[in-house]
Parts: structure tokens; sequence; C-alpha cells
């Protein structure tokens, strides 16, 4: 079963058995924390998820807001045991790695 | 080095002194106005306290450190003012901890003294206080805070940072922010400033408070990220620096201030072009003070009787260096007496919490000016003066100031005024205590005393206005009714013109219904020197003290009077009995 939702102009996501990929995009994944925040939790309501990716494309920055939502969502899902990766440009992945925020991540993944 | 800990508990008695004083003081500021300084300031007096009673293992006094901390952390950039409750268990804080370490020495004493009514105060009110506190600071749950908080203070931080603190005479600080409520920060200009704040420190470690993340909320998360530097700068400069809003921080450790021990110049802060700032001022015993005095009047005596012998010395070479000798000593002494002069800002900040407690049991507003703060005074003097001024300020809100309803329908302000204002005249302190309250009501003043008995009915109705204020200074004189725990026993105005008066002084009182009253203390500059008139008769010479002498009138012996085998002297249709 594969969904694949728009949950507003700059966050879509789709799910593939107990995968589910999140795209962010750029330039702003949400002025309200809260809403990007209730939205990430959304596309993981329903069958249990194993594994997590979220995507994010078209940007070499992110608001300090976006990163907390982000490595939120990381640390707590590593808590429930589920694989958390992000892909991003390789600024970001060394802006979060240089920022400690590796332990929130399975796996940092940088793509062009 | 052998440490004399004798020495080491005296500094501490006085800088604790210092810093309490400091803190009640910014407490009372904070009453009308709090901003980050006053929080900084009066949290770091805390914590200095904190640490110095740690030495002396003062548990009491560490633990309320260590809850009002919490209590003031607490409050810090959520509050624009404290209030009044705030205050006064703020105020019953320092109280407690002066008590303590009064005690320091009396185990059994100190442990008399109980700590826990204060702690659930502050315990209670700061649950109170998190609860009602503005939206902004709803980001981070109270719960969570307060837990946060706890965890923070808590953490033992691996020894090399503290190694690292102290080699370079820096502030350890933990910070903590949430990274969700930073605004639109930038992730890049986060990081370019992590890039650059080793200016400021050593960066030691970064990284999220795992365990007190909070992702379970629909509201979103908090992610409080914590930031431990080894910096010069407080936490408010690194804020500033990193462009970060800060929920809290805790400072591990922080080096002595400048003034209070000679630190070494950090080798960051020496390369950045910091300059070390010299010492200048240094703490003397009062003992050696005295003695140095004691000395030096010895000294001028020597000399003064040096130069009497030296004057009938037909030697001008001896006579010349007699001369400039005298001249030294005169210096000499003009110094050292100097070193006994103290600012009347020494009493005067005392009574910001005097003028707000009396208003407080009286109901009364009052809002206090004080000037001539910076006129010094011989330190006796100072001792002397308090608890008469302190009474006269009593007084001033007691019975000076009206009830603010009836201000308000008189057409003044609610609040009442009570200026102290100090100045030098003729060699002389004059501190005037001026209210802008009822003034006197002679009539008033006129019956009281009579009913009292302390004057009779004809005198008091013949008396001038002035001659009726006179009685405020009668003995059991008192216009109250009624026995409050201020005033009311009809002790008082006497016992201050008798103290006042002990010290060469006087002291008067003017008023004017309905515009307010004046109490005028005149007071010497000091009481260690006397300035005297040297009388000889026959072989004998009598030194009179200038302060007691009225007049000094030449002889007419045509005007000496013999009354009963007794000499007198008649002076302007008066006689005068003669010694």
């Amino acid at each position: 079963m594969v969904y694949n939702l728009s949950l507003g102009a700059n966050v879509n996501f789709f799910r593939k058995k107990s995968n589910a990929f999140i795209t962010l995009e750029a330039p702003d994944f949400g002025a309200d924390t809260h809403k990007l925040w209730s939205d990430l939790l959304y596309t993981l309501e329903g069958q249990e998820v194993r594994h997590v990716t979220v995507r994010l494309y078209d940007t070499g920055d992110l608001t300090l807001r976006v990163v907390s939502v982000i490595v939120s969502l990381g640390l707590k899902l590593r808590g429930e045991s589920v694989e958390f990766e992000l892909e991003a440009s390789p600024k970001i992945i060394a802006m979060m790695r240089r920022l400690n925020f590796s332990s929130a991540f399975s796996r940092l993944n940088e793509v062009q | 080095m052998q440490i004399d800990l004798k020495e080491v508990k005296e500094s501490f008695l006085v800088t604790t002194r210092e810093l309490l004083q400091r803190s009640e003081a910014l407490l009372l500021e904070m009453e009308r106005g709090a901003d980050a300084e006053h929080f900084t300031e009066l949290l770091r007096a805390i914590h200095t306290i904190k640490g110095n009673s740690g030495i002396f293992e003062l548990d009491p006094v560490i633990s309320l450190c260590h809850h009002f901390e919490t209590f003031l952390e607490a409050l810090k950039g959520r509050v624009k003012t404290l209030t009044t409750e705030s205050i006064d268990i703020g105020l019953t804080v320092i109280d407690r901890m002066r008590a303590l370490v009064a005690q320091m020495d009396h185990p059994e004493k100190l442990a008399a003294i109980g700590i826990q009514d204060v702690l659930d105060a502050l315990a209670g009110k700061a649950k109170q206080q998190t609860k009602t506190a503005e939206p902004a600071a709803a980001a981070a749950p109270t719960s969570s805070f307060d837990r946060l908080r706890a965890a923070t203070q808590k953490l033992r931080l691996p020894e090399k940072y503290l190694e690292i603190a102290k080699r370079d005479s820096h502030n350890l600080l933990f910070i903590v922010v949430d990274f969700g409520d930073q605004g639109e920060t930038m992730l890049s200009d986060l990081y370019q400033k992590f890039q650059v704040l080793h200016k400021a420190g050593t960066l030691l470690s970064l990284g999220v408070l795992r365990k007190e993340t909070i992702t379970n909320q629909p509201k979103g998360p908090f992610l409080p990220y914590f930031i431990i530097l080894s910096t010069a700068l407080t936490a408010e400069q690194i804020g500033a620096e990193l462009g970060l809003k800060i929920l809290l921080h805790h400072y591990f450790w922080q080096p002595q201030k400048p003034e209070a021990s000679a630190a070494p110049v950090s080798r960051d802060a020496a390369r950045e072009g910091h300059t070390h700032v010299r010492e200048t001022h240094l703490k003397v015993h009062l003992d050696l003070l005295n003695t140095l005095i004691d000395i030096t009047g010895e000294i001028v005596l020597t000399r003064n009787a040096l130069v009497r012998k030296v004057d009938h010395h037909a030697d001008q070479g001896l006579q010349a260096f007699a001369k400039k000798l005298s001249y030294l000593v005169t210096d000499l002494q003009d110094k050292v007496m100097k070193t006994r002069l103290q600012v009347l800002d020494v009493l005067f900040h005392r009574f910001p919490r005097l003028i707000r407690e009396t208003a407080q049991q009286t109901g009364k507003k009052a809002e206090l000016r004080l000037e001539g703060g910076d006129i010094e005074i011989d330190k006796a003097i100072i001792d002397e003066i308090a608890d008469p001024l302190m009474h006269i300020l009593r007084n001033a809100v007691d019975h000076g100031l009206e009830k603010p309803e009836d201000r308000l329908a008189a057409g003044k302000a609610e609040a009442g005024t009570v200026l102290v204002q100090a100045q030098t005249r003729e060699g002389n302190i004059v501190i005037r205590v001026v209210d802008d309250g009822r003034g006197l009501d002679i009539d008033h003043i006129r019956s009281i005393a009579v009913s009292k008995g302390l004057i009779t009915r004809e005198s008091a109705a013949t008396a001038s206005e002035s001659e009726v204020a006179e009685y405020l200074f009668l003995p059991g004189f008192s216009t109250k009714g009624e026995i409050t725990t201020i005033s009311g026993r009809g002790v008082g105005m006497d016992v201050v013109r008798t103290n006042i008066s002990k010290l060469g002084g006087s002291v008067d009182i003017t008023g004017e219904a309905g515009k307010g009253t004046v109490v005028t203390m005149v007071i010497p500059q000091t009481l260690s020197i006397l300035t005297c008139l040297t009388v000889e008769v026959d072989d004998f010479r009598f030194v009179i003290p200038q302060q007691n002498i009225v007049e000094v009138v030449t002889i007419d012996e045509t005007r000496l009077r013999n009354i009963q085998n007794k000499m007198a002297y008649e002076l302007r249709q008066r006689l005068l009995p003669l010694v």
C-alpha cells in the first residue's frame, strides 16, 4: 500500500509498507512549527512505521525552528526504535554534525 | 603556604555582609522594575555567597542560596517587576542568611535557626509564579522547565572542564536554549557564530538534552539544547553573541571578581587586549586604623611640645626643621583621620527597606529620595546617628504621611515623598528629613503636652509655634493614641535629641500644616579631632572644646558681682556664675 499525500505546499510524504518518505522543500517548510510538527506526526499515524526518511530538497539552510522539529522527530522515533535518516545538502549535513545532532539520526546522507 | 583561617573568615563575613546588603538593595529596586541586569547581579551575588559558604560548610546558607537561585531563575526574563510578595520572600531569605552567618561560630545557635519555612515559601511562590507566567514562557511547559532546571543543577561536568575554566580564569557556563523558540534564526547563522565563539572562550560541549526533550505534545516539540563554555562573558553576553534566547543558564564555576582578589589575567583576555584592573582599595581591620589614629595623636602631641621648645631656641636651622616637621605631621594627621571617614551611603542604603516596611505596616505609600550619600563622615558618628535617623524616618511615614486616600482627597500624589538630604556646612553635616505629609498639628501637640502633664496649661497657651514643636522632644511625648510596633510609646524624639546632643550635635523640627515636616540634624563631621580653646590660669592649663563655647568675652571688672560670697559676671543684664 502506498500513500502519497501533499500536506501543504512544502511538505509531501508517501509510505510504502513500514517505510515513510517525507520531503520538505525550500524555501519555507512552514512558518508554523506546530503545524509542521503535526503534519509530520500525521504521516506516521496508522500502520506501524519502521523506517522514516526525511529529504530536504533545494536548500542550503534551515531555520532553527525547523531543525528543532526534525531533530525532535528523530529523537522521538529513535526512542521507539524506528530508523530515521536525513538526506540533505553536504552543507546542512556538516552543520548538523558540527552542532552535535547526529545522535538524532540513524544515518545522515549527503545529497546534491 | 599556610592559610590563616581567621583572616579568611573575616573576609568572608565582610564580603557576605556587603553582598547581602547589595542583594537587599537590588530586590527593592526590582519591585519598581526588574531587568535582566538586576537578575544577573542578584544571582551572581547569591551564587558567590553560596560558593563562599561552602568553604565553611554553612549548609543552611548554601541551601537557602540554592533555592533562592532557583526561585530567581524561574522569574528571570518572565517578569518586568517582582510582586510585593516575592520581594518579601526575598528579603526574608536575606534576613535569614544574615542571622545564619552571624551565628556561624556557634553551631547550636546556628542549628536553632530554621530555614524550612523560607524554603517552603520559595518553593510555593516559585510554583505559583511559574503557573501565572507570561505566555512567552509557554514553550517550556512548567513541569519540564522545573525538571530541566533541577537536572541542570545536578549535572556533574567533567573535571577537565573545570580545569580549563580555572586555568583561563573564566566562567564555566552552562546554557540551555529552546531550539524551537529562536524565531527566524537560520542554522547557517548560528553555525558561523559558533565558529567565532572561540574568541570569547572555549566551547567545551554542546548538544541536545535528550532526556528533557518533549515530543509527545500536539503543540510542537520542546528541544532543549545545551552549550557548555569556558568564557569571560556572561550568559546574557553569550546569548547576544549567538543571537539566541537563553532559556536558563548556570555558572558551574566563576572566578573571583578583580576587586575581591587578585585573579590572574586570563591568557585569552590578554590576547584580546584586555587590561588588568589594578586594585585601588584594601580592606584594613578597624583596630589597625584606630591604632594608627592613636599613634598619630601621640605624634601630634609630641610635635606640639617640640615646636614650643624650639620656638625659644636660637638655632634658625632647627626652627626651620621643626616647622617642616610640623607641616608634615599636620598632613599626616589629616590623611589618617580621613581613613575613619565613610560615605553616608553606608547608612542610607538601609533606608529603602525601612521606608518600604513602615509604609506596608501603616498602609501608606511612600517614595524615598536620598541626596548627599557621597558625603564623608566619621564611622563612629555613622554608628551613633543610625538609630536616631531611622526613628525619624519611621516617624515621617507613620506620623507625617497621610493614607493614600487622604492624600488624593487633599489633591496630593497618592504616594508621599520622604527626602533625606545631607549637606556639609561649616565643618558640620546637616541632615534634613523632609516629608510632604500633613505637617505639624500645633494645637494637637499643645493639648497632648498639657494632657500628659508635660507642661502647664498656661505655658502651653502662650507658647509660639516653634516652642510647641519643641514639645515633641519632651520625654514621654506621643501623639499616637495607640501603641504599635512603630510608635506610640513616647520613647522617641527625646532619645533622638539626647543621642545627637551627646555627639555635640542638635536636632530641630519644623512643619507646616498640610505641607509637611522637616527634621534637621546638625552633627560634627568627626569626633576624632576636637578643636579646643586653651586657657591658662596661673599654672593650670584648661582645654575647652570649641563646640561647647558659646562666646568669648573680655572681662570688664566693673561688671563682676559678689552675690552671697559667690562671684558672678553681669553680661547683657544676665548674671553668669563664675567658676
